[in-house]
C-alpha cells in the first residue's frame, strides 16, 4: 500500500504528467532577454531565490492549507485558499497559468474516477496547488513528501526553461536540481511553521519582468 | 520644528510616547455634489475644507496628518466610506515620513469602501521610509458592483539628499482589493533593509523607489496605451498588466521625480477612461 502511494507521487509529479507545465517559464524569459540571468550562476541563483523567497512563504503554505482542508474533507476551506492563491498571482499571465494548469489537472483526476475533482474543471478559483493537494489526499501520499514534490515539479520546470533559454548544458541543468533541491526540506519545514497573517511574498522586480514578458516581442514560452 | 521633535522622540522606545490617531471619513450625494457628509477624527489626523475645482461635482479632500510623520507604536488609521455615485479625489499635502524606530512598529492603516458606481481616486504624495523605521502599511479596497477606482503608493527607501540609505529598515506592505467581498488583488510585500530583496532583479533591483499603480479600467485599449509608456520609460524598470478589469502598474527607480511623471502620465490616460473625467490637478501639487 505505502509502495503504490509512492508511485502514485511520481505519477503526480512526473513532467509527462498532461498540464501544460512546460508552457510556462514565469518571469524567466524576460530575466534572460533582459541579461539578467545570463550562465549557470545566475540561474542557479534565481531559481534558488525564488523557492525561498516566493514559493516558500506563499505557494508552500497555500498548498498545506489546502492539504489540510481536503483532509478534513472541508472543501469550502481549499475553495477559499485556492482563490486567495489566484488573487495574488501579480500578472495576467501567471494567473492564467497557476489556473490553467490547476484545470487540466482538474480533468485528469476527475478522469481518473476522483469524482470531486469535477467541479474544479472550469472554475476561475481553480489553483494548481489546490489540485494537487487534492490528489496527495486522495492517493494517500503524506503531506511533507507531497510539499516536497510540490515544489520539485516547480524546480524541475524553471530548470527545463533555464536550459532552453539561457541556454545551459543538461549536465549544468541537473547540477541545479541537485543543488536547490537541497534547500526543499528546510523550506517545507519553514512553510510549514507560518501563520495566515505572514503568507505572501510579492517581489517588485519579478512581477514587473512578468508584465514585461506579456508583451515581449518574441517568446518561446507562454504568456 | 514638529519634525525635529519627532525624530527626537524617536529614540525613546516608550509606547506611551507614542501617537494614535484615526479618521473616518464618509461621503455622500447632495444636489448631484459629492459632500463630505461625515467626518470623525481622534488624534493628530484631520482634513481640510473640500474643494470643487472640476465642473462635475468631484469633491477634492486633501488629508493632513500635522506631526509629519510617524514613529515606532504610532498607529494611524484612515476610514473613508464612497456613497453610492459620489465622486472624491483625496490626496496629501507632502509627503508622509516613517522615522526611525526602535523596534517598535509604526502602523498605518487605510480602508476604502466604494459603494454602487462612486468613483474614487487615492492619490497620496510619497512616503518616505528612514533608515531603521520599521512600519506596517495595509490597504484595503473594498469595491462595490460599479464602483471604480484609482489607487497608487509610492515608497521611498532612506533618503538619498542626506546619503542615507535603508540598510536597517523594515517595511511590509500589504494591499487587497476585493470585488464584491471576493479578493481580486492581494499582495503583500516585504522590504528589509540588508537583504537580497533589495538588490536582486527579482526584487527592488537596487533602486530605492517603488510605487504601484492600480486602477479599474473600462476599456482593454487603456491597457496598450499604458503599456506603451511604461515601455519607454527608460529612468528604471516598469511593467503594466491587466486582471479581470484591474489594471495594475508596477514601477522601481532611483529617483521620485521620474516615478512620479510616469504615474502623472498614466493617470492622465486612465482618467477620462475610468472616471469619464479629464484629469483635474490638486492644487496642492503645484505648491
Amino acid at each position: 500500500m505505502k509502495q503504490l502511494s509512492s508511485l502514485r507521487l511520481l505519477q503526480l509529479a512526473s513532467p509527462s504528467l498532461p498540464i501544460g507545465a512546460f508552457a510556462y517559464s514565469q518571469g524567466l524569459e524576460s530575466a534572460v532577454q533582459q541579461d539578467y540571468v545570463n550562465n549557470f550562476d545566475t540561474a542557479c541563483r534565481w531559481v534558488h531565490d525564488l523557492l525561498e523567497q516566493a514559493l516558500e512563504h506563499l505557494d508552500l503554505p497555500i498548498f498545506l492549507r489546502c492539504y489540510d482542508a481536503w483532509t478534513c474533507q472541508d472543501e469550502e476551506r481549499a475553495i477559499y485558499w485556492s482563490a486567495y492563491l489566484i488573487a495574488s498571482r501579480e500578472t495576467r499571465e501567471l494567473r492564467e497559468e497557476e489556473r490553467q494548469l490547476g484545470q487540466a489537472l482538474a480533468r485528469i483526476l476527475y478522469n481518473l474516477d476522483m469524482t470531486q475533482a469535477g467541479a474544479w474543471r472550469r472554475d476561475s478559483q481553480t489553483s494548481y496547488a489546490a489540485l494537487f493537494a487534492l490528489a496527495a489526499v486522495s492517493w494517500d501520499i503524506p503531506q511533507e513528501e507531497s510539499a516536497a514534490a510540490f515544489l520539485w515539479t516547480w524546480l524541475e520546470n524553471q530548470v527545463a526553461a533555464a536550459i532552453k533559454l539561457v541556454p545551459l548544458g543538461q549536465t549544468e541543468g541537473q547540477r541545479i536540481l541537485f543543488e536547490v533541491s537541497e534547500k526543499i526540506p528546510a523550506c517545507v519545514e519553514r512553510a510549514s511553521l507560518k501563520t495566515d497573517s505572514a503568507i505572501g511574498a510579492s517581489l517588485p522586480g519579478f512581477s514587473i519582468l512578468s508584465a514585461q514578458h506579456e508583451i515581449q516581442y518574441s517568446r518561446l514560452f507562454r504568456s | 520644528m514638529i519634525q525635529v521633535e519627532r525624530e527626537t522622540l524617536a529614540t525613546s522606545p516608550s509606547p506611551s510616547r507614542s501617537w494614535k490617531a484615526q479618521l473616518d471619513l464618509g461621503f455622500n450625494v447632495r444636489n448631484q455634489k459629492t459632500v463630505l457628509t461625515h467626518r470623525k477624527h481622534t488624534g493628530p489626523l484631520s482634513t481640510q475644507k473640500t474643494f470643487y475645482p472640476e465642473e462635475n461635482g468631484t469633491c477634492h479632500t486633501y488629508i493632513l496628518h500635522p506631526p509629519g510623520g510617524l514613529v515606532g507604536g504610532d498607529e494611524i488609521a484612515i476610514n473613508i466610506a464612497a456613497g453610492e455615485d459620489t465622486q472624491a479625489l483625496l490626496t496629501t499635502p507632502s509627503a508622509g515620513k516613517f522615522y526611525r524606530s526602535n523596534q517598535l512598529t509604526a502602523t498605518q492603516k487605510l480602508t476604502i469602501t466604494l459603494n454602487k458606481n462612486a468613483y474614487l481616486e487615492w492619490l497620496p504624495q510619497e512616503t518616505i521610509l528612514f533608515d531603521k523605521s520599521t512600519a506596517r502599511l495595509t490597504t484595503d479596497v473594498h469595491l462595490a458592483e460599479g464602483a471604480h477606482y484609482i489607487g497608487w503608493d509610492i515608497l521611498c527607501f532612506g533618503r538619498p539628499a542626506s546619503s542615507e540609505q535603508f540598510n536597517e529598515g523594515h517595511c511590509q506592505q500589504s494591499t487587497r482589493i476585493y470585488r464584491n467581498q471576493k479578493p481580486l488583488l492581494i499582495e503583500n510585500t516585504h522590504y528589509a533593509g540588508g537583504t537580497t530583496l533589495m538588490r536582486a532583479p527579482w526584487g527592488l533591483n537596487n533602486f530605492i523607489v517603488s510605487a504601484t499603480l492600480q486602477a479599474t479600467v473600462k476599456s482593454a485599449e487603456v491597457l496598450s496605451a499604458c503599456q506603451a509608456m511604461t515601455k519607454k520609460f527608460t529612468a528604471g524598470q516598469a511593467g503594466v498588466t491587466l486582471i479581470e478589469d484591474l489594471m495594475i502598474c508596477r514601477v522601481m527607480a532611483h529617483d521620485k521625480t521620474h516615478v512620479w511623471n510616469l504615474l502623472m502620465e498614466l493617470w492622465h490616460r486612465l482618467r477620462p477612461d475610468t472616471v469619464g473625467h479629464n484629469p483635474h490637478l490638486p492644487r496642492i501639487w503645484a505648491t
